[in-house]
């Protein structure tokens, strides 16, 4: 029987914590080098919570359909069907709502007094639908090297695979949300 | 096996859900840009501080809902000494993180010559936020959990996207809040 005490919990999630959070504040370092731009256009400031949280959350669904598939046996190689079949599923999923995210964002962004004002259609789509390629992109890799790794290595891939995906795809949201809006706008 | 069409019907609808959940936060966030200009360097914790929620409140969401399968929960308990541990446990980290962050996002920013404000603002604004986020999502995973498993449901299949929709939210407003009182 499984005893849960608080003591372990905490000697087990330190490590990963202080890794992820060294990786936020990374992202955060990149969010400060643009503070001013960020301030005045404030729009884009309030893009990069939903970017990161699709992001996050393609990358933890691939990841625990991974690791669920490690456990059992059906994935074993990085070549596989099954594989194939989530990789199709994530890309689907990711071009659906980033595609709503843009109408979305134009649609409301003008009505919010966030700044920015009239911003064209085909920048707002250029804007969030590029960033929403690097984090998909990014999500995939980082959840099948992420959790191959882990499995391989011994560990639990649960442990792992969602932490540093979701912070990692953080890290690749938020610099693509900067260098993006630094050329588009 | 799964098909690709399988897998959309059944994330698209959690997905959408944090996207709103999401979208709320970021207006939030664009609202009180001016606040979290006001004090210098405080960007730099937004990404570790909304990060918490999803590193330890998601494990904390998992770890309840193998708890609740395995018999160690009880809505007529609520608190009790299994729930008390594990709650306890997600605090402690999320304080104890949130302090190291403050630290450390002073210590870089510092670094990297952006002029932030003293490091005793940033060690109260992170530990605080840390601290207060995690009770106030910690008492909703627990609640998440408990309704969920008293009604049949699986809590492993809905915690996540429920925290991970109201969790940005929360977080921010704390942050918010915090801020306005320790400057």
């Amino acid at each position: 029987m499984v005893e849960y005490r608080w003591q372990r919990i905490v000697r087990t999630q330190t490590p990963l914590l202080v890794v992820t959070t060294v990786i936020a504040l990374a992202t955060g370092l990149i969010l400060l080098s643009a503070e001013e731009r960020l301030l005045d256009e404030a729009w884009v400031l309030a893009l990069f919570p939903v970017i990161n949280a699709i992001g996050g959350n393609l990358g933890s669904v691939l990841g625990s359909r991974l690791t669920s598939a490690l456990h059992l046996g059906s994935v074993s190689e990085v070549r596989s069907r099954e594989l194939g079949t989530n990789l199709v599923a994530t890309l689907l999923l990711s071009l659906l709502m980033f595609g709503g995210l843009t109408l979305v964002v134009w649609g409301i962004t003008p009505r919010l007094g966030l700044g920015g004002g009239q911003v064209p259609l085909f920048a707002t789509a250029a804007l969030v639908v590029g960033c929403g390629a690097f984090i998909t992109l990014g999500a995939i890799l980082l959840s099948i090297l992420t959790a191959f790794v882990s499995f391989r290595r011994g560990f639990d891939p649960d442990d792992i695979v969602i932490p540093v995906v979701s912070t990692l795809a953080d890290l690749i949201g938020v610099a693509s949300l900067i260098g993006l809006s630094e050329v588009l706008l | 096996m799964a098909t690709a069409g399988g897998i959309l019907r059944q994330a698209l609808p959690a997905l959408a859900l944090t996207t709103v959940g999401a979208l709320v936060a970021g207006a939030l966030l664009g609202h009180f840009a001016h606040e979290l200009g006001e004090t210098a360097g405080m960007l730099v914790l937004v990404p570790a501080l909304m990060g918490l929620r999803g590193n330890i409140s998601g494990a904390l969401g998992g770890r309840l809902g193998s708890a609740a399968h395995l018999g160690l929960l009880s809505i007529e308990d609520p608190f009790n000494g299994t729930a008390r541990n594990n709650i306890f446990a997600a605090i402690t980290l999320s304080a104890g993180t949130g302090v190291f962050a403050g630290a450390l996002g002073w210590a870089a920013s510092s670094a990297f010559g952006y002029e932030p404000a003293p490091l005793v603002v940033f060690l109260l604004v992170a530990g605080l936020t840390g601290l207060l986020a995690s009770l106030v999502l910690s008492v909703v995973t627990l609640t998440i959990v408990l309704v969920a498993f008293h009604r049949g449901i699986d809590p492993d299949n809905v915690t996540y996207p429920i925290l991970s929709t109201v969790g940005d939210i929360v977080t921010i407003l704390i942050l918010v809040v915090v801020l306005a009182v320790v400057s």
